[in-house]
């Protein structure tokens, strides 16, 4: 059967009802697009784990353990109960120390993109910090701020920022000024303004700038667990490595991936369609 | 006598020496349409963005209904009625038609949006994005914004620039029934000496940047006219035989 295919909804909807389209139809469509999404994604998830699999039994080295070994150690770690809260602690650390980070480089960031002045006297400074190794600063901050929790968390922030600034910064210089003058003209109180006017042109910078910094948060969070804590995903990691458990070193990052591929789907999506709010239409 | 005043000197452009305004001096009377008509280049739009308020300059002593606003209108917190088109529509593309008349208007006033859509024929666009409406009906709701507020004073910056003939003269009907229903004074920028002869009940003519006023004239056809029509056109082709350059800002 030959569906009708819309691939840009922004056709008004008078158009689309003037077609004789079957009933359901493009529910129809919408269906089969999705299991055919879905069927592609499992595809793709099952030849990695074949290959993965059989990669292990050609090598058959306790170095590669094989996939049934890393699920295997998932469901003891499960059981033991060490896993679940080691992922709790590490996930709270996350969180923060991404909305410090989101908070304080999105307002510096906007600053920046706004005052040319402030801009020229802090841009050295934010290159320079760009470009200290995220283990110095864990380290100073240790040094400094003792093995306690804070700096662990201030030393994930302090890595972070730099790089939600840049990318806001950009979004804030980008901001259209005809825009602003409606504001301007029509009287828009400040605060109007701002949630109205001009923080909507920079979803699109913020989206990209936490897609970026998730990622990259719970990597140095694991560091800065491995370097000075005695907790999290990263604590663990270190003790299976001294046992050189590799199927639990997996098992541990497969859980956890897991899980931020969930926190991606579940907390992003939403946003991307407030992003794409009369813009994308799909 | 509710009027607006006018007077600038030696405007330069942002970072620049250049003027671009070198002496204007006018007064707009209250409920008037006045033309601005000017070769492309000669700061019409500046002089537009001066009288609102985005710009200004050290030279410059713009007065509305007897208050002074040295700052521009937008300054003047118990003026707030002025309304600006822009040349392009500038609506927020993440709200809706709806959502961006609700943007400049207090609550209580949410409930004229539907008639003032119907007006300029919109009725049922109004949970549209700007991107799903052709040029024309975008330029239709920045027309609708504009009167939302009830505007004393009426901005228009080349508004129907690059529309279809037939889209543009609508948009001129619809302009003139709007101003004439509420009395709005406005001051209308173009270069299309039809459209001001059409559309105003004066005409300034601005020379070439650094710009002054080399002519005024009033228009004293009856209304309503025709874009067309034989007297206005006879009208246009009189004041170009006495003036032949004088959509080049040259009266010699």
């Amino acid at each position: 059967m030959k569906l009708f295919f819309f691939k840009n909804s922004k056709a008004p909807k008078s158009y689309l009802k003037n077609i004789n389209l079957p009933k359901g139809a493009l529910t129809m469509r919408l269906s089969r697009e999705l299991l055919s999404f879905l069927l592609w994604r499992l595809g793709v998830i099952i030849a990695i784990s074949v290959s993965w699999q059989g990669l292990a039994w050609f090598i058959a080295s306790p170095d590669f353990p094989s996939l049934f070994a890393v699920i295997n150690s998932v469901q003891f770690h499960l059981n033991e109960g060490e896993m679940v809260a080691n992922i709790f602690i590490t996930l709270r650390r996350v969180l923060l120390s991404f909305i410090i980070a989101m908070l304080l480089g999105g307002i510096i960031g906007i600053i920046m993109g706004v005052n040319t002045r402030i801009n020229k006297l802090s841009d050295s400074l934010l290159i320079i910090m760009l470009n200290i190794p995220a283990l110095v600063t864990i380290l100073l901050c240790y040094i400094w701020f003792g093995l306690v929790e804070s700096a662990a968390i201030a030393a994930v922030v302090i890595n972070k920022i730099p790089t939600v600034v840049v990318m806001i910064r950009e979004g804030a210089r980008a901001v259209d000024k005809d825009l602003l003058a409606v504001a301007k003209i029509y009287q828009l109180s400040p605060s109007k303004t701002f949630f109205k006017v001009f923080l909507p042109q920079l979803y699109p910078f913020i989206i990209a700038s936490a897609r970026s910094g998730l990622s990259l948060i719970w990597k140095i969070v694991l560091v800065v667990e491995l370097l000075g804590r005695s907790d999290g995903v990263g604590f663990a990691l270190n003790t299976l490595f001294q046992f050189f458990d590799i199927a639990g070193i997996l098992a541990y990052t497969l859980v956890f991936v897991v899980i931020i591929l969930l926190i991606e789907a579940l907390i992003f999506k939403p946003f991307d369609k407030l992003v794409a709010r009369g813009t994308r239409f799909d | 006598m509710i009027e607006l005043n006018v007077a600038i000197n030696n405007k330069c452009y942002a970072n620049s020496e250049k003027a671009v305004l070198a002496q204007l001096d006018f007064t707009v009377k209250q409920g008037e349409f006045v033309a601005i008509v000017g070769p492309s280049g000669c700061g019409k739009s500046t002089l537009l963005n001066m009288i609102s308020g985005l710009e200004s300059c050290s030279g410059q002593h713009i007065s509305y209904n007897e208050s002074d606003l040295q700052e521009g209108i937008t300054s003047n917190k118990a003026l707030h009625q002025l309304g600006y088109i822009f040349q392009q529509p500038r609506l927020m593309p993440w709200l809706t038609v709806r959502e961006n008349i609700e943007l400049i208007l207090p609550p209580e006033q949410f409930d004229q949006i539907d008639d003032l859509l119907a007006q300029v024929g919109l009725a049922n666009e109004g949970e549209y994005f700007p991107s799903q409406l052709s040029g024309g009906m975008q330029r239709r709701v920045s027309i609708a914004r504009a009167f939302a507020i009830n505007p004393q004073l009426l901005l228009l910056d080349e508004p129907f620039n690059s529309l279809d003939a037939p889209t543009a003269s609508r948009l001129r009907q619809l302009l003139i029934d709007l101003c004439e229903q509420r009395g709005t004074t406005v001051v209308f920028v173009t270069h299309d000496l039809q459209e001001a002869v059409y559309l105003a009940d004066r005409i300034i003519f601005m020379s070439d940047s650094p710009s002054t006023i080399v002519h005024q004239s009033i228009i004293d056809l009856p209304r309503p006219r025709k874009e067309s029509g034989v007297s206005e056109l006879a009208w246009q082709a009189q004041l170009l035989f006495k003036y032949p350059r004088l959509l080049a800002g040259r009266i010699d």
